[in-house]
């Protein structure tokens, strides 16, 4: 009697839990669908090979996880990216059918990469600007390093530095090498480009001349001379404060 | 000892996981509150051709804060055989929204029903709303004898509220013309043999009772009928009662008389509970006795007129709802003038809370029904009952066999309920794919939607397993037809889209209507403006704004092409394949057994690609290049090429080829594997247009202003929660009119005031 009792309570814990998961699964199918609803689909073209280089062309190490805003609205998320600066093109993994495909520039607005070294999101920026003294393509990828009032980029470009010459199979190949190289530039209020060409003090001073002594305080009052890039988006952080 | 340790530890992993699931299912009810719909409409009683001004109110006193409510409204007319009129979906991005729709200038005259709906209401058996509608054709020679049907019947059940609710007692009365009845009882039978109960039916043919019907349960009143027996006229002894329905917060009882009957008692009572009695003495040939409304509780009031020993002379029936209460708006004058200003005046101090929104109408007395037309706050008070569906009488004049049936019929019937989704950011287009013979579901079949555009558009959506798929819907789409494709349709060659219908047949029995006693001369009147109106071309109909302005969201699929070439920068040729081999080398067009292929060099590795492009043509995907093969250089403007290998989302490209016509092409677009849905949320949005009189030059103009809906504020202007400055002119038609206000307040609550308009 007892061991019928027994059975019948796990039959019911079965029949139970065989509801659940038919409740669980359905719910489970309406979520996804409608967090899918809201999903776009990335267009470019497939990439078979790419030009070979004496040096990275990308960014990052290897694939991050990133999203991608359109310049239509759409957002996509969670996509395998990489910026490519010897091409100044974004890279996007499709891990379904393991392709590298060079995203359309035209369509997208913005990315970001997350940066898992410094656990940094980088967010790079479709910029349409002429950036003077300099020979920038009209659009190109530029990563928002500051943005306020005042806003400061960084254009991440690989540029070539020579060639290297290779030993293969009794031939001798060439192939350029490669270099990072950073171009910084700021956005006014009044919507013009400035370039910053070196990081020091005069160069800062002489793209913006009308902040030389907010420059001048800044740095006295903090001590520290302007070296890299960090101490850059200190002072520029404090001028559109300040 | 074991045994229990197992079932112990069965017991503790089955909770666990239990919980995991049930946050599951909380996370899904963010996604689908309850949600409830009210819709204020201009008026009530309707001519066709004439134009439906609606407010609509989402979510009245619900807090779904932390909710996803729709952003997508339905709103449909349909006939009592349950054929849709029109419909409207409403892209409402809050809770609040107005809008219009046209009635047919051929419409029949009869009895209509107005219902609104969610997506959300659907899936979680919400009620919707409904409301019935009286639309009379002009050129009708007697349209009271047709609406007179909805109220002759042998048996009328007038249910409090409209529809019976399953789950609670729901109070009716039933009145029975026929004289011949055997015996004074009456009986309630379930699912037609199952007598559930039995209620005593008086002298006059009258009885109310009350029952709590069961869901998904058919219902018929049964009435014996042998050896006919005679019942009293309604008017015995020339005493006759009239209920004329409140007039600001007041049930006006009418009582006339000619004859020597000089004392009666007026009884007030709800089922058998009497709550009030009074001894009143005639005076005169007509008596008016007022009884405060708020004295009585909601639902449905019988009035009977007693003689001084208590006899029953005369019962009528009163819905005492919370139509109307004082939120404090009162006329500048008594009477008006046409033509002349109308400025309504607000008491704040009555309000504990400003509004959120309000709605106003001012529209003849003669053009709004009765009870069958609960305001915000009855309506409000019913829905307030979660997780219930109406029960209304379906079987039309099923009482010929002395039945009268109640079975539900306020759900759509045939929903596919795994392809409606919730629509929290906006319209979304369902369907599924299916296999043609087998009629099973097709997964993962690839559905492509593109517009005709100057420029490429596509999105896809991949079939579940249920063959279902889904698109959400941006105003690119608006007031274009889209098309659904099936991608790579030479594998599902007989495979078939299934566009999920979002207005379904829903079929109703009219439930009887309250008319003013006026109405008969208030059609007739209206037929002589609706004529003198086409005459002079002056109905204030508004047209609508076809040329929105609406923000693009344009799914492009790419920006630039490998190659451009405009055809008319060459010589002219017969047809694509000439075209190809004169003009464009990467392509190659070639008939093969009577059919073209198109085959495309790639770019990047300069040989062919092993498949075919995908072709567009004037943006849309089309799956055969043999549909514009005869395509002339005259005929086309540009012909775009994408000549590498390409990936949207999952789906690959072996190349791209768009072209873009001069000419229409919709013929190319209707061949099989496609389906076209006209997109538009935008519809209705028109102006109510009301004259405004403010020099005499206007009020002297000769054309004649013959609105008798003067005037429809769908929003009400708000100054810190208050309304002001409210005015408006009256028109050239004179009588009485009633000035309806409904909204919501800041606290969520809903109000409504009605109050009287006299215009001489």
């Amino acid at each position: 009697m007892k061991k019928m009792s027994y059975r019948k309570i796990s039959l019911l814990f079965a029949i139970n839990l065989l509801f659940q998961i038919i409740g669980f699964a359905q719910s489970n199918n309406t979520i996804e669908i409608i967090e899918k609803l809201n999903e776009s689909h990335l267009f470019g073209e497939i990439v078979y090979k790419q030009k070979p280089t004496n040096g990275s062309q990308l960014l990052l190490d290897s694939w991050s996880e990133g999203t991608v805003i359109l310049k239509n609205g759409f957002i996509s998320n969670n996509n395998l990216l990489n910026y490519n600066g010897y091409i100044d093109q974004v890279l996007w993994f499709n891990s379904s059918k393991v392709r590298t495909v060079i995203l359309e520039k035209e369509a997208i607005h913005e990315f970001s990469l997350f940066e898992p070294s410094t656990k940094d999101t980088l967010t790079f920026r479709n910029m349409e600007v002429k950036v003077p003294f300099y020979n920038i393509p009209p659009s190109f990828f530029a990563q928002v390093l500051y943005e306020g009032n005042i806003a400061l980029f960084a254009f991440r470009q690989i540029v070539e530095a020579g060639i290297y010459s290779y030993q293969q199979n009794n031939s001798t190949f060439e192939i350029p090498n490669v270099k990072p190289k950073n171009i910084y530039f700021l956005k006014l209020p009044s919507n013009d480009i400035i370039p910053i060409k070196k990081i020091n003090k005069r160069s800062i001073i002489n793209a913006i001349p009308s902040k030389k002594e907010q420059i001048k305080r800044f740095v006295s009052h903090n001590k520290f001379s302007i070296k890299n890039e960090e101490d850059l988006i200190k002072l520029i952080n404090f001028l559109d404060i300040d | 000892m074991l045994i229990n340790k197992t079932v112990i530890t069965s017991f503790l992993i089955i909770f666990l996981i239990s919980e995991v699931f049930c946050n599951a299912k909380f996370a899904l009810s963010e996604y689908v509150p309850n949600e409830n719909l009210y819709i204020h409409t201009d008026k009530d009683i309707y001519f066709s051709g004439d134009r439906i001004f609606f407010k609509t109110y989402l979510n009245v006193d619900k807090d779904l804060s932390n909710a996803l409510i729709s952003k997508v409204l339905y709103i449909a007319s349909y006939t009592p055989t349950g054929s849709m009129i029109d419909s409207i979906e409403v892209f409402s991005p809050n809770l609040f929204n107005h809008g219009s729709f046209l009635l047919p200038d051929t419409l029949k005259t009869g009895l209509y029903r107005l219902v609104g709906w969610t997506n959300n209401m659907l899936i979680t058996n919400a009620p919707l709303f409904v409301k019935q509608i009286i639309v009379i054709n002009r050129f009708d020679e007697n349209p009271m004898e047709t609406i007179g049907l909805f109220s002759q019947k042998p048996i009328e059940v007038i249910v409090e509220g409209g529809g019976l609710i399953h789950g609670i007692e729901n109070q009716l009365a039933v009145l029975y013309h026929n004289h011949d009845l055997t015996e004074k009882y009456a009986y309630v039978v379930e699912n037609v043999v199952d007598t559930i109960m039995s209620f005593e039916i008086n002298n006059l043919g009258i009885s109310t009772f009350s029952f709590t019907p069961e869901a998904k349960k058919d219902y018929s009143i049964c009435i014996p009928m042998k050896d006919p027996v005679n019942i009293p006229s309604k008017n015995l002894e020339n005493n006759l009662l009239l209920i004329r329905q409140s007039e600001g917060d007041q049930i006006s009882v009418l009582v006339q008389t000619t004859k020597s009957i000089k004392n009666v008692f007026i009884k007030i009572s709800l089922g058998n509970t009497v709550l009030k009695e009074s001894n009143v003495d005639l005076n005169q040939s007509l008596n008016e006795f007022k009884f405060d409304t708020d004295k009585f509780p909601s639902g449905l009031l019988t009035i009977s007129l007693l003689d001084s020993s208590k006899d029953l002379i005369n019962e009528e029936f009163y819905v005492n709802g919370i139509n109307s209460q004082s939120i404090g708006v009162s006329t500048d004058k008594d009477y008006y003038s046409t033509r002349e200003k109308v400025s309504l005046i607000f008491n704040k101090s009555i309000f504990a809370a400003g509004f959120a929104s309000a709605s106003l109408s001012v529209t003849r007395d003669e053009s709004l029904l009765g009870n069958n037309s609960p305001s915000i706050n009855s309506y409000h008070e019913l829905n307030k009952r979660e997780n219930l569906y109406y029960v209304t009488n379906n079987t039309l004049n099923s009482f010929l066999i002395k039945d009268y049936s109640l079975i539900p019929s306020q759900q759509f019937q045939n929903l596919q309920y795994e392809m409606i989704i919730p629509e929290n950011h906006g319209s979304i287009l369902s369907g599924k794919v299916i296999d043609k013979t087998t009629k099973l579901p097709i997964s993962n079949a690839v559905v492509f939607l593109s517009t005709e555009d100057t420029i490429v558009n596509l999105r896809y959506s991949e079939t579940y397993q249920d063959g279902s798929f889904f698109f959400l819907m941006t105003d690119y789409y608006q007031n274009k037809n889209t098309y659904l494709s099936l991608y790579d349709p030479l594998k599902l060659y007989n495979a078939e889209i299934i566009i999920r219908n979002k207005f379904n047949p829903l079929p109703f029995t009219p439930n009887k209507v309250i008319v003013h006693n006026n109405l008969s001369h208030y059609i007739e009147d209206t037929k002589i403006i609706k004529r003198v109106q086409k005459s002079f071309g002056i109905d204030h109909l508004p047209q609508e704004n076809h040329n929105l302005i609406v923000k693009h969201s344009i799914p492009t699929l790419y920006h630039t092409p490998s190659f451009r070439y405009k055809t008319l920068d060459y010589v002219s040729f017969e047809n694509l394949s000439e075209i190809a081999y004169e003009i464009i080398p990467l392509l190659r067009i070639r008939k093969e057994k009577g059919k073209y292929t198109a085959k495309m060099v790639n770019s990047s590795t300069r040989g062919f690609f092993p498949q075919e492009p995908v072709i567009f043509l004037n943006g849309v995907y089309l799956s055969n290049i043999n549909d514009i093969i005869h395509l002339s250089s005259k005929d086309i403007k540009s012909i775009d090429l994408i000549s590498h290998s390409s990936i949207l989302g999952n789906i690959e490209f072996n190349g791209i080829l768009s072209i873009f016509s001069n000419e229409p092409t919709d013929i190319f677009f209707q061949k099989d594997h496609k389906k076209s849905v006209y997109f538009n949320t935008e519809r209705g949005k028109v102006n109510f247009l009301s004259p405004i009189y403010d020099d005499k030059q206007k009020v002297d103009q000769y054309l004649p202003d013959l609105r008798e809906t003067i005037t429809w504020i769908p929003n009400l202007e708000l100054i810190d929660g208050f309304p002001s400055n409210i005015l408006f002119y009256t028109s050239d038609v004179v009588g009485n009119y009633s000035i309806i206000i409904e909204g919501i307040m800041i606290n969520g609550k809903p109000f409504s005031q009605r109050i009287p308009l006299i215009v001489k």
